[in-house]
């Protein structure tokens, strides 16, 4: 985001907002191919802070499993589940 | 953007991420109206907005809330099933209704928790349930009274409802669920004030999650408002747990009371 914002910043007169926010795929295939288009760089900062709790769960799982606790590695797995079918089902 | 408005975005970023963390409330009630009534952001671009920055404080806040062991894991992951399925629901809610519907909501919940706790505050100073009373039994050192609190959660299944409640409102106006949830849990289940904040904190991340893409899929996430709102909250963050360490519980709780009420008597006359 910071990257994003410096970029934005060296040039204004540049920068475009897309009408509509693009798929996090095309964001990070921008990136990818080497662009170091400003906004492009800001969306994958946000989708980055976006997925920092899915991680979050996992590592919450993970945490459970090493103390052999089950039934909480199943919640917590749940929860992921649900994050991430929510993740599919918006972006479809 | 100009220089100006960049700036403003970041202190106001770093203001409401500095309160939010101390307060567990993840800095949306604070960055909403920020940006409402500031930058005249269309309510929605405001939402999503603040869903990041909820998202950033949460994430900033509850490493080191669990570094201190002061954060109960398994109710807040037990809770977050309600929470999640909740926030969802609220998300595609929001984007049916208008924006001034939205703030119209904003305005009157911030207005009946605000008065709940002050309500509360002039008949109780906080509850704590003992360890053998209740479920999901924990402890905690106070640092700021270096005492050692144990206690336990009562009525578990009026904990989940809340959550679940708390989770909708999150996701249809992107305050985090911390403000109904912190007193909820004191209140209901006798969770000490600073564990129920800390917990929510640690939650408030995922349920923001659950929604935040909703937003995004529906185009509301401004990223040259969304950035500089996100990093001025995460510095914030950081900020409001190392001062939260000082702070009591009551004064947590009056400070809360306090701010909610102005806020919400402002979205009210907007």
């Amino acid at each position: 985001m910071a990257l994003g914002l410096a970029l934005a910043w060296s040039s204004p007169g540049t920068l475009r907002l897309p009408s509509e926010n693009p798929h996090p795929a095309d964001v990070f295939h921008s990136l990818l191919s080497g662009s170091l288009d400003p906004v492009m760089v800001m969306f994958a900062g946000l989708l980055c802070l976006m997925l920092t709790p899915f991680l979050r769960v996992l590592t919450a799982a993970a945490g459970f499993a090493a103390e052999k606790d089950r039934t909480f590695v199943i919640v917590a797995l749940v929860v992921f589940a649900m994050l991430l079918g929510e993740l599919v089902f918006s972006l479809q | 953007m100009s220089a100006g408005s960049f700036l403003l975005l970041i202190a106001g970023g770093v203001a409401t991420g500095t309160i939010g963390a101390m307060l567990g409330l993840g800095g949306g009630v604070f960055l909403t109206p920020f940006l409402v009534l500031v930058f005249n952001l269309p309510m929605h671009q405001a939402i999503a907005t603040s869903i990041l920055a909820v998202i950033a404080t949460s994430s900033a806040g509850a490493a080191m809330n669990v570094e201190r062991q002061i954060v109960n894991l398994r109710l807040g992951m037990t809770m977050e099933v309600a929470t999640v399925i909740g926030a969802i629901f609220g998300g595609l809610t929001a984007n049916v209704l208008s924006g001034d519907i939205l703030s119209k909501i904003f305005a009157v919940l911030l207005l009946s928790v605000s008065f709940m706790m002050i309500w509360r505050m002039r008949h109780s100073r906080g509850i704590s349930t003992p360890v053998e009373a209740g479920a999901f039994p924990a402890s905690f050192t106070d640092e700021a009274s270096g005492e050692v609190i144990s206690y336990s959660v009562a009525r578990v299944p009026w904990v989940m409802v809340i959550s679940l409640i708390a989770g909708n409102i999150s996701g249809l106006l992107g305050v985090g669920g911390g403000i109904f949830k912190v007193p909820a849990m004191n209140m209901i289940s006798g969770i000490p004030l600073k564990a129920a904040a800390a917990t929510s904190n640690f939650m408030i991340g995922v349920t923001a999650a659950a929604s935040a893409f909703i937003y995004f899929a529906h185009g509301h996430l401004n990223p040259l408002i969304a950035s500089p709102a996100a990093l001025g909250v995460l510095l914030g963050s950081f900020l409001g747990v190392r001062i939260n360490r000082r702070i009591k519980g009551a004064y947590l709780t009056w400070i809360f009371a306090a701010v909610l009420f102005l806020i919400s008597v402002k979205m009210f006359w907007r």
